[in-house]
């Protein structure tokens, strides 16, 4: 490998997102001179997304992912785990019934990420979510899981200054989550499909409640507030969404010790003769860059990362970097979900406003009765499912012709989602390892396993049963489509391949994501989540999480212990 | 992707026309009248040379007008969706290849029905043989059922996706958001309902 160029930062943070972009501002704002590595583009709003034509959905997606035909592909596909007949009602089906997977096992597992300047964030829909205290002594309250080696006091001032960066809108009176202040931005007001829903919840004594959201209701540093486009994953128009390259990074490019390097993938980490990483070799165009750092911040996301560590082998690391352990790559965390698409009978509109505007939580905690599975949480959307536009309607509608025509016109706006999240129970032969062919770049290829528990498939039962409850409850007909995880894997809430712990042996990282085997190198994705805050959305906790992992490292840098 | 059978497999009851529908008839008019003369116009400004030839053009202008005709509203025709996958078949040869052999058979089983061509037959009749391409002589895999698979997404993509598409169903594009978005629609039944 040629070595062009070399730079020297005190600390090197790779990958934008969630984790990595909260690690930049607070390592930059705490006096860090900070490089910030990203292997994609930056997006400009006003023109790189496809809302911003009239014909949105005849203009490709922005961001790239493993599906794109450029090579530059991360998985190999293969087939998933055997199902469980006695749940094959799981089974996810399109318009009139029409199976996705016929076969006995799961569909290859495909891992969705995106490449460019924030990340999944975007992408994701802005859900902003403290995770319940519950959710991280799962194992001592319920028997469920495993404890988290920090509790919600700990992350509560953290998860403040992330939401106060985000402008996160929401209603503080939630009585499903811990006490708190005022959100930064007030509660959006429920879209008209949300109101419809919350009629059936409360029907059967449920809460269907404003979702908090980082979708600012407010300008937030000159921004504009939500424009209520239902367009976050497409890419935001307006600015609007707090994605991380429109707030964390740039504030910390204010600070002016913020260096952002995009279109930038990291091929290798050099070890030192001392234990420590010493430095990156950094793929920009064709050329190759040694970059130096006094610590080392990785944030790829709970698959990259463990494929960085593990692609890395010697004779002093003969498992991987920070693997004396064995576990990196163990406890893959998956994504548990059931969702319907459901119709009414006059129109909702459902496309209208935040994708995921409401949400019930009054089965965020796990189940006690004797047969244990995790809670999780329902909630409603006008754009997943993949219902979105009239396009997307079409495509999904069957026929063609008169008939066809007919339905578009008695169909559209007439759908909405129904779907809960829960957490999966975590399993070591749930994991990630390398596969023995690489990419263009000589990366080995990564191979997922992933099977469900008992737990795992009590709680896709229950959410099922769930959504369709209160699809039922409010007044939806004909159901439309139904899709879980059961046999349609989904990567949205991967986590848990570098899982956090007080002991080296059953750990990857300290709670502050510290690596137990190399001191200058720290881990703030999705990997290090033990657990996946029973069905909330994981992006707030892992942007708190990194809050804190960098006021631990500027603590550490200034006492000359890193 | 989803079978063939379920592609396919209408069921033949009748539209619940919605106030959707009513408003989007008004709006269709207005569209009738301005696209009604696009197809020809668009190939005559085109600078893409059509690879199709003028026989196979015709048919696939019946092809398109069969999988979404004009009614009270603007059908694909209207919205230029042939242009659209002309010039998506000068630079996509795998589909031009599709698309040429898809045509023929269907001009094949035109001729067997006893008509000159796919495009001599009525609405009902180019429907009827359209579809039969999903189980036809060539089976489900052949090339008939290829072509019925790609035409069918490739005109329902082009003309839904377009602002005549969008008009028809009364979804405004979401440009400038939706302020209106915790108000009941046009075509929303009130609480006592």
């Amino acid at each position: 490998m040629t070595v062009t160029k070399q730079e020297s930062f005190d600390a090197v943070v790779v990958g934008s997102g969630a984790g990595g972009g909260f690690a930049a501002v607070g390592l930059a704002e705490a006096g860090m001179r900070v490089l910030l590595l990203e292997r994609g583009r930056r997006f400009d709003p006003r023109r790189d997304f496809p809302m911003n034509h009239p014909d949105w959905e005849l203009h490709p997606r922005a961001f790239r992912d493993t599906e794109t035909p450029t090579g530059d592909v991360t998985l190999v596909l293969e087939e998933g785990a055997l199902l469980d007949p006695r749940y094959a009602h799981l089974r996810s089906a399109g318009v009139r019934g029409a199976a996705f997977n016929q076969g006995s096992r799961r569909s290859p597992f495909r891992y969705e990420r995106v490449f460019g300047l924030g990340g999944t964030t975007l992408h994701y829909q802005g859900e902003a979510h403290r995770f319940p205290e519950h959710a991280f002594r799962p194992a001592s309250v319920y028997g469920f899981g495993v404890d988290w080696p920090l509790g919600y006091t700990d992350l509560a001032p953290y998860y403040d200054r992330a939401e106060q960066i985000l402008g996160v809108a929401g209603d503080p009176a939630n009585p499903f989550k811990p006490p708190r202040g005022p959100f930064p931005t007030p509660s959006h007001r429920l879209s008209y499909a949300s109101q419809r829903i919350a009629r059936g919840a409360a029907k059967l004594g449920w809460q269907l409640l404003p979702n908090s959201l980082a979708l600012p209701t407010r300008s937030i540093d000159g921004r504009s507030p939500c424009q209520r486009s239902g367009g976050c994953a497409q890419g935001c128009i307006f600015g609007a969404k707090s994605s991380v390259d429109q707030t964390a990074i740039r504030r910390g490019e204010q600070t002016g010790r913020l260096q952002i390097q995009t279109d930038s993938r990291v091929l290798a980490i050099e070890m030192g003769p001392d234990g420590r990483t010493d430095a990156v070799i950094v793929r920009h165009g064709r050329t190759n860059s040694r970059v130096r750092t006094r610590v080392l911040v990785l944030a790829t996301g709970a698959v990259e990362t463990p494929r960085l560590l593990l692609a890395h082998r010697s004779a002093r690391q003969p498992n991987g970097i920070g693997n004396s352990s064995g576990l990196v790559g163990q406890f893959f965390l998956d994504t548990l979900l059931a969702e319907i698409t459901v119709r009414f009978d006059d129109r909702i509109d459902a496309y209208k406003g935040p994708p995921i505007d409401s949400r019930v939580w009054n089965f965020s905690r796990p189940s006690r009765d004797g047969r244990v599975r995790s809670g999780y949480v329902l909630g409603v959307s006008g754009t997943l499912g993949g219902f979105h536009g009239p396009m997307s309607h079409a495509l999904l509608l069957p026929g063609f012709g008169r008939a066809h025509k007919d339905l578009m016109r008695s169909y559209f706006g007439t759908v909405v989602t129904l779907f809960g999240i829960a957490e999966q129970e975590p399993r070591a032969g749930n994991r990630v390892t390398l596969a023995d062919s690489k990419d263009s770049d000589g990366v080995p290829l990564v191979r997922i396993q992933s099977a469900h528990s008992e737990a795992d498939l009590l709680a896709l039962d229950a959410m099922l049963t769930g959504v369709k409850d209160l699809a039922s409850a409010a007044g939806a007909g004909e159901v439309l489509r139904q899709v879980t995880t059961y046999d349609a894997p989904a990567a949205s809430h991967v986590g848990g391949t570098c899982r956090m712990g007080t002991d080296p042996r059953t750990s990857v990282v300290t709670a502050y994501g510290r690596t137990h085997d190399v001191p200058n190198l720290f881990i703030v994705d999705a990997s290090v989540l033990p657990g996946q805050g029973a069905g909330d959305s994981p992006s707030l906790t892992i942007q708190a999480f990194a809050l804190r992992a960098a006021d631990h490292i500027a603590s550490l840098a200034r006492r000359q212990e890193l | 992707m989803e079978p063939l059978k379920h592609i396919l497999g209408l069921s033949p009851r009748g539209p619940s026309l919605l106030r959707s529908g009513r408003r989007a008839f008004l709006g269709g008019l207005f569209w009738v009248s301005l696209f009604s003369r696009r197809p020809k116009a668009a190939f005559a400004q085109s600078a893409i040379a059509n690879p199709l030839g003028p026989a196979l053009q015709v048919a696939l202008e019946a092809v398109v007008d069969t999988i979404v005709p004009r009614d009270q509203d603007p059908g694909a025709l209207d919205a230029g969706v042939p242009a659209r996958i002309i010039a998506h078949l000068s630079t996509h040869p795998e589909a031009l290849t599709l698309y040429r052999a898809g045509l023929g058979v269907l001009e094949g089983l035109a001729r067997q029905a006893g008509a000159s061509s796919f495009h001599a037959l009525g609405g009902p009749e180019r429907e009827q043989i359209l579809s039969s391409l999903a189980g036809g002589p060539d089976g489900p895999r052949g090339v008939g059922a290829e072509f019925l698979v790609r035409a069918r997404r490739d005109v329902l993509a082009f003309y839904w996706g377009s602002e005549v598409g969008q008009h028809v169903v009364g979804y405004p594009p979401p440009l400038s958001g939706y302020p209106d978005y915790a108000d009941p629609p046009s075509g929303a039944r009130s609480p006592q309902q």
